[in-house]
């Protein structure tokens, strides 16, 4: 025990040493917890107070809410997780077992101020249980409901980490979450009633379930059911860590060339390709698609209103937000000295990478076009395209600055965090106005719409490239700096 | 931006310092290498020597001083310095999601080499390195050898007037190693300069035709092996003269069970 506490202090100091010296990351949690400090505040006093009413009636509808918010919430650990300094793969060398190991990654988690405070909330979400029929057993599965929402994200973390296991099971995982959003999204209302039925069966409905239950076997039932789930997820997560950290498969094949799917022509072409496999392999490009996939199996079955198509095109840049602001989050600092190797300007940097970007968002977005060819019309689907050219053009010309300027540490396989989300909401707005515009124009009547939709699609042109001059050079002055930047967040 | 009274030299500098924070890691380095010249950089751990390659090669910008490498003007912009200079620098530069061959296959069309031309080099760079048959492994799973040989070729691939190489035989196997210097001493006689760090005093000096010894950022000497070797003396003789030999501590508790 000795030792995990060592480690756990150095793991401490390493964690709030980069937080001291890494601008973004503490711009990052403090807005972070302020939104969650205010939540808690203001909205969490009043939906516990319901709840508590409600189970002393024996109804569960508030407590279930909470308790899904703060079993999501708990998902956040599959964020911080890749954020602590002393990995295990560091780690590993020491004479540690593998038990002891995973203890540490565990409790590494909550050295963020994160993630202590989502623990803190969880605790306090119990009050509510002190007015049902079944207390202290409600409160035990409360307990393993936040055990196993914390094991599952460490397990997913794991699974996320092997490159065999991201493609047996993330496959199966993409196809289960497009069949449900299709259904959800053909269905409309009646789809989100039925999500409801399905949702009774899950873990956090189990807890309340048991603190209302009225007979024994209405608390053994659900109660149980919580034990071997945890059970089971401990033992995956306890095997899944143990062939993570120390069995040969979290090795890619040898000899297995990057895919040559999204081939790209040019000088630039190996770059180009280079640089959309990294983006491809950050998570915050698979919801989009995903969702997107979602839409085109939906519209199989009948045709969706474009305004449905025109919301997935705005929320599609959206969830690439954090990429395209950050195109340098993924290079080491090695990376950035070829580019300074190679016969390269900074423009023509920068430049690859938005081809690597493009390249990304039109495969995200490229299934939309034909279907609305086919459910919608030609017209359709040429707005459709003109609105994701210039949601593309205001996304890159504001993305670039911010690369160049405020550039933070990404984790492969890892959802972004760490960027300022201030810059992040301000880059979503000035990113998603214009698309925003074109697409009110498209849809309204006026005669000066075409006139207007070139103007706004001629300014984002000229915007994009100001910037893309203007953040290259900045690139050829600052890249020791955003090197070193990379190096801090690491 | 390019001068061409720098011409002649291969490399030209002139009190370049450099500095991080309060730390001056160069100070006011002056240092001429004619075209054609083996020139080796030698220093302890921390000396410099890993600077001096990116500010020479651009990738550091000096605090003062001015450089020019074959006539041209180093700076961060000049990518015309970029075209004619090859780099195997302390790091490697490579991109972990890559292959070998891949490395090499985009690399040669931007510095305006043809696919096919690019191709029949890099067949013939990683054959010469004995590479050809790890041509597919990732970066990321290639041994530290491997890496410095792809970054080698890398820096040969578009036939540079003037190379830098950042401690070239580290992790490199004797087999590889010999084929390295056999081609450094072939490209020195065609006109290539070659600017080449390394702790390892013994595989330089065979190597070297003349080299400069850095100390905590000042070059303390400079000059040729000749010079060396006809005053009776070795190059370690003359690297420990101004490097000091260290210290050696009490480790009697070391296999002591």
């Amino acid at each position: 025990m000795a030792g995990i506490a060592l480690i756990l202090r150095y793991q401490w100091r390493a964690f709030w040493r980069r937080f001291i010296r890494t601008r973004h990351r503490a711009q990052f949690y403090l807005t972070v917890l302020t939104v969650l400090v205010g939540a808690f505040v203001t909205i969490l006093p009043e939906r516990l107070s319901r709840a508590a009413q409600e189970l002393s009636a024996g109804q569960t509808t508030s407590m279930d809410g909470v308790l899904w918010t703060f079993g999501v919430l708990w998902l956040f650990v599959l964020v911080e997780d890749a954020n602590v300094s002393l990995t295990t793969r560091h780690l590993r060398t020491f004479p540690i077992d593998t038990r002891r190991l995973l203890f540490v990654r565990i409790l590494s988690v909550f050295c963020s101020p994160v993630a202590l405070l989502i623990a803190c909330g969880s605790v306090f979400s119990l009050w509510p249980l002190l007015f049902a029929r079944q207390t202290i057993l409600g409160t035990i599965a409360a307990l393993l409901l936040f055990a196993l929402a914390l094991v599952s994200a460490m397990c997913a973390s794991t699974v996320l980490s092997v490159a065999e296991w991201r493609r047996r099971l993330l496959a199966p995982m993409a196809v289960i979450g497009i069949a449900l959003g299709a259904v959800f999204l053909a269905q409309g209302v009646q789809g989100v009633a039925r999500l409801r039925t399905v949702a009774a069966g899950t873990p956090p409905n189990l807890v309340s379930a048991v603190s209302v239950a009225a007979t024994p076997l209405a608390v053994i039932v659900p109660l149980t059911t919580l034990v071997v789930m945890n059970a089971v997820v401990c033992l995956l997560l306890f095997w899944s860590f143990r062939r993570s950290v120390f069995g040969e498969s979290a090795k890619q094949p040898t000899g297995r060339s990057v895919d040559r799917v999204l081939w790209f022509p040019g000088r630039f072409g190996g770059l180009v390709r280079m640089e959309q496999h990294y983006f491809r392999k950050t998570l915050d490009v698979w919801p989009g698609l995903l969702l997107v996939l979602a839409v085109s199996v939906a519209s199989l079955f009948g045709p969706l209103p474009p305004i449905v198509h025109q919301s997935i095109i705005v929320i599609v840049f959206l969830f690439n937000i954090n990429v395209i602001m950050n195109c340098f989050g993924l290079n080491t600092s090695a990376e950035l000295n070829r580019y300074a190797i190679l016969p390269l300007r900074g423009t023509q940097v920068l430049l690859v990478k938005n081809l690597g970007l493009t390249v990304i968002v039109g495969a995200q977005l490229a299934l939309l076009i034909p279907i609305a060819i086919w459910r919608s019309g030609p017209f359709e689907a040429g707005a459709e395209v003109l609105a994701a050219t210039v949601l593309l053009l205001a996304h890159l010309a504001w993305g670039n600055l911010v690369s160049v300027t405020a550039p933070f540490k990404m984790q492969f396989y890892r959802f972004a965090s760490n960027g300022a989300p201030l810059t992040t909401m301000v880059g979503g707005t000035i990113g998603s106005t214009p698309g925003i515009v074109v697409l009110s124009l498209l849809n309204s009547e006026s005669s000066v719409s075409a006139a207007a939709i070139a103007g706004v699609l001629l300014l984002s042109l000229v915007v994009y490239l100001v910037s893309l001059h203007w953040s290259g050079r900045r690139f050829e002055h600052r890249r020791h700096i955003i090197a070193e930047r990379l190096l801090l967040t690491i | 931006m390019d001068n061409p009274d720098h011409g002649p030299w291969g490399i030209d500098a002139r009190g370049v310092t450099k500095t991080f924070g309060s730390v001056t890691a160069v100070r006011n380095l002056t240092l001429r290498v004619a075209p054609g010249t083996l020139f080796g950089f030698l220093g302890p751990n921390g000396s410099g020597k890993s600077t001096t390659v990116k500010l020479l090669t651009g990738l550091l910008p000096p605090a003062t001083g001015e450089m020019f490498v074959a006539g041209h003007a180093v700076s961060p912009e000049n990518i015309a310095l970029r075209r004619v200079i090859g780099i195997l620098p302390e790091d490697a530069a490579l991109f972990h999601s890559l292959t070998i061959w891949e490395h090499l296959e985009l690399s040669g069309p931007l510095y305006g080499l043809s696919r096919q031309n690019t191709r029949e080099r890099a067949i013939q760079l990683l054959r010469h390195l004995d590479l050809e048959r790890d041509s597919g492994t990732f970066i990321d799973q290639a041994s530290y050898g491997m890496r410095k040989k792809c970054a080698l070729a890398m820096a040969l691939l578009h036939n540079p007037r003037i190379l830098f190489l950042d401690e070239p035989f580290e992790g490199i196997d004797p087999g590889s190693s010999r084929n390295i210097k056999d081609l450094l001493v072939t490209l020195a006689a065609k006109g290539v300069t070659i600017f080449v760090t390394s702790h390892i005093l013994e595989v330089v000096e065979r190597l070297i035709t003349q080299f400069a010894i850095i100390i905590r950022g000042e070059v303390v000497c400079c000059q040729t092996v000749a010079d060396v070797q006809r005053a009776g003396m070795t190059l370690e003789d003359v690297y420990f003269k101004h490097a000091g030999k260290p210290a050696i501590g009490n480790l009697a508790w070391l296999g002591s069970h």
